[in-house]
């Protein structure tokens, strides 16, 4: 599992691309390890989730834990790309309004 | 030769400096013997010629610290005496003096004492080389045993084949033993694992092993030539054959060896072995977490010419874990001083049986260490584990699989593919919230169903009738009742909980039972379609 920062765009916020097809169980620690550094690159993130094609309970978890770690420092965190099943997921336990979701990294930078 | 002369009488001395100068000697002068010493433990000599009667340290005592300081060559002592005492004479013998010379100094004599000492040096010298040269040959020799054993007696298997998956561990004793191992895959399905140790230690017992290892290559390749018709040799034939092969000359040669095959068929689902006198196999079943340990079937080959080979066969399931070692790893010390034993080592393994085979191997290689004391490197130690996965392929409707870590996908591509069947009329959205749900159930069996275990057997079952698509997960461990699960926080302050509730809602009808030993989760949705 690897997580690609992009430059940080228009001086606000960095982009990070998760680079697995799925985020669950199975590969959440290794999630975890590859976020850790990078939450100290930037106070604004966003993640662009749109190679992550499916995500389990565990896998919002480990948003929901980058969320409340980020906003404690006073950062914000949206989350762009999502695939239609993840997006499900988000949906099913009303995540849809604690995240920010983008249609497009583009979108989640331009507000 | 560079040569030490003690003397505190500079007269005496100064003639026998000359007499040494003029035979071209270089010649070192110390006037008492605490000088003499001194110059000694800076520079090693050859030859010293010391003067018995001296102030400080007279020369006896000298000759003793010579002889009591480790040197890497010979120091030759001449003591110079008027004494001519027998007694004096053999007490300077027996205080590490090689010769005499006896005052008034003769120059003829002292001459015929140098040759003397130069023959026994020279000698000295010579020895001291071939034993270094020995040495080198000895060392040369545990090197090339030590390669031989690295790249032709022990190839353990792959670390993963369609059936199995595999991790091993060898530590010789002395650089080189007689402990093999080898392997034979037979298609996609069947593979053979075999482990042996010959009696003794170094390179002839590697020669024996790797010559046993070569045998058995000949046997099985000549059984299958033989037999085509026939198909693979059984484990039985196999060694029989072998027996044939080797038996005769082990006996001739004074050695045994213990031997261990096993066939590992992922079609049958079956382990076939052959034991002759290795350490039993330990089997820790996934589904019980008990570990047993199987009997050996034969005396080691070597033992008997006419011994008649018999096989056993143990069922396997996704999960088991299966252990080969060497006594080396069964005689451990205990802290209690106990050697550790076969059951004992079964024992151990039980607690263990789950986890990922490199940290279990980890975790023998610490209990090694912690069974060694002091300078005690331990005997020959190779221990091979294998996890049997199965094939893994759906049979009879059901996939049956060891969960560990990364098999989560696996359960998911299953159930895919039975709901993706279009006579079932389930949408894009139904399949993936389908798969969401025993995404949840499934996690949930791996993560709690054994505490702090890494690894679960778990048999899934999808099928589609009357009406409904179900989905079964039968499992061992702990007792769970989803319907007890408390209801989730949905405001972001908590990061789990959802499990359940998500399984809820992605199914129609979540059901638990107990059926004898194991749990059943059953996951049922409504077939909108014709099916």
């Amino acid at each position: 599992m690897t997580i690609t920062p992009e430059s940080i765009q228009n001086g606000r916020a960095l982009v990070l691309r998760v680079n697995a097809d799925s985020l669950e169980t199975d590969n959440v620690a290794a999630f975890r390890t590859a976020m850790n550094p990078l939450l100290d690159k930037s106070a604004h993130f966003v993640i662009d989730l749109s190679a992550v094609e499916f995500m389990d309970s565990t896998g919002l978890g480990a948003m929901l834990s980058c969320l409340r770690g980020i906003k404690s420092k006073g950062g914000t965190l949206r989350l762009c790309s999502l695939s239609s099943e993840v997006k499900q997921l988000f949906e099913m336990v009303m995540m849809d309004r604690v995240f920010e979701i983008f249609d497009t990294p583009e979108a989640a930078l331009a507000k | 030769m560079r040569i030490l002369v003690a003397d505190d009488d500079e007269l005496s001395a100064e003639i026998l400096i000359q007499s040494l100068r003029s035979m071209n000697h270089d010649v070192v002068f110390a006037s008492n013997g605490a000088e003499a010493w001194d110059l000694l433990q800076k520079e090693p000599f050859r030859l010293v010629i010391l003067d018995w009667m001296m102030p400080e340290m007279d020369g006896m005592e000298v000759c003793r610290s010579i002889r009591a300081m480790q040197a890497n060559s010979y120091t030759f002592i001449i003591l110079l005496t008027g004494r001519t005492d027998r007694k004096d004479r053999l007490e300077a013998l027996e205080g590490g003096a090689d010769d005499f010379l006896t005052k008034p100094l003769d120059n003829g004599e002292l001459v015929a004492r140098l040759n003397v000492a130069n023959r026994i040096l020279e000698t000295e010298e010579a020895v001291r080389r071939t034993n270094r040269e020995l040495q080198h040959a000895r060392q040369k020799e545990i090197e090339l045993g030590a390669t031989i054993q690295k790249r032709l007696l022990y190839t353990p298997p792959p670390r993963t084949t369609n059936a199995i998956e595999t991790a091993s561990l060898s530590i010789p004793s002395q650089h080189v033993d007689g402990d093999f191992c080898d392997f034979f895959t037979h298609g996609d399905n069947i593979v053979d694992v075999f482990v042996g140790d010959v009696m003794g230690k170094g390179v002839p017992a590697a020669m024996v092993g790797a010559g046993v290892k070569s045998g058995l290559q000949r046997c099985m390749i000549s059984l299958l030539t033989q037999t085509v018709q026939a198909g693979l040799p059984s484990p039985d034939c196999l060694i029989q054959k072998l027996d044939e092969l080797v038996c005769a000359e082990l006996i001739d040669l004074g050695t045994f060896l213990t031997l261990c095959y096993a066939r590992f068929d992922s079609l049958t689902d079956t382990l076939t072995y052959v034991n002759c006198g290795h350490p039993k196999i330990i089997l820790w079943e996934s589904l019980t977490g008990i570990s047993r340990l199987q009997d050996t079937t034969n005396v080691p080959l070597g033992f008997s010419d006419s011994e008649s080979y018999q096989q056993h066969s143990v069922k396997l399931a996704p999960g088991d874990l299966l252990l080969f070692y060497s006594d080396g790893v069964t005689d451990l010390k205990l802290p209690d001083g106990k050697r550790l034993g076969m059951a004992k080592f079964a024992e151990w393994v039980e607690d263990r049986g789950d986890l990922p085979l490199d940290e279990f191997l980890s975790e023998v290689e610490k209990l090694r260490t912690d069974g060694l004391t002091g300078t005690d490197t331990g005997d020959d130690f190779t221990c091979v584990v294998i996890r049997y996965r199965g094939t893994e392929v759906v049979r009879d409707g059901v996939l049956r699989l060891w969960a560990d870590q990364g098999s989560l996908r696996k359960v998911r591509n299953y159930v895919k593919k039975v709901a993706s069947d279009p006579a079932l009329g389930f949408t894009p959205e139904e399949i993936s919230a389908l798969l969401l749900g025993v995404q949840e159930a499934a996690s949930n069996v791996v993560r709690h169903s054994r505490p702090n275990h890494k690894g679960i057997p778990i048999e899934v079952r999808a099928i589609a009738e009357n009406g409904w698509f179900t989905v079964d997960l039968l499992y061992p461990g702990d007792h769970f009742d989803p319907q007890d699960a408390p209801e989730p926080v949905l405001d972001g302050t908590r990061e789990g909980g959802f499990g359940i509730s998500i399984i809820k809602k992605c199914v129609d009808e979540v059901a638990y039972q107990v059926v004898g030993d194991q749990n059943l989760m059953t996951l049922r949705k409504r077939v909108n379609g014709l099916e």
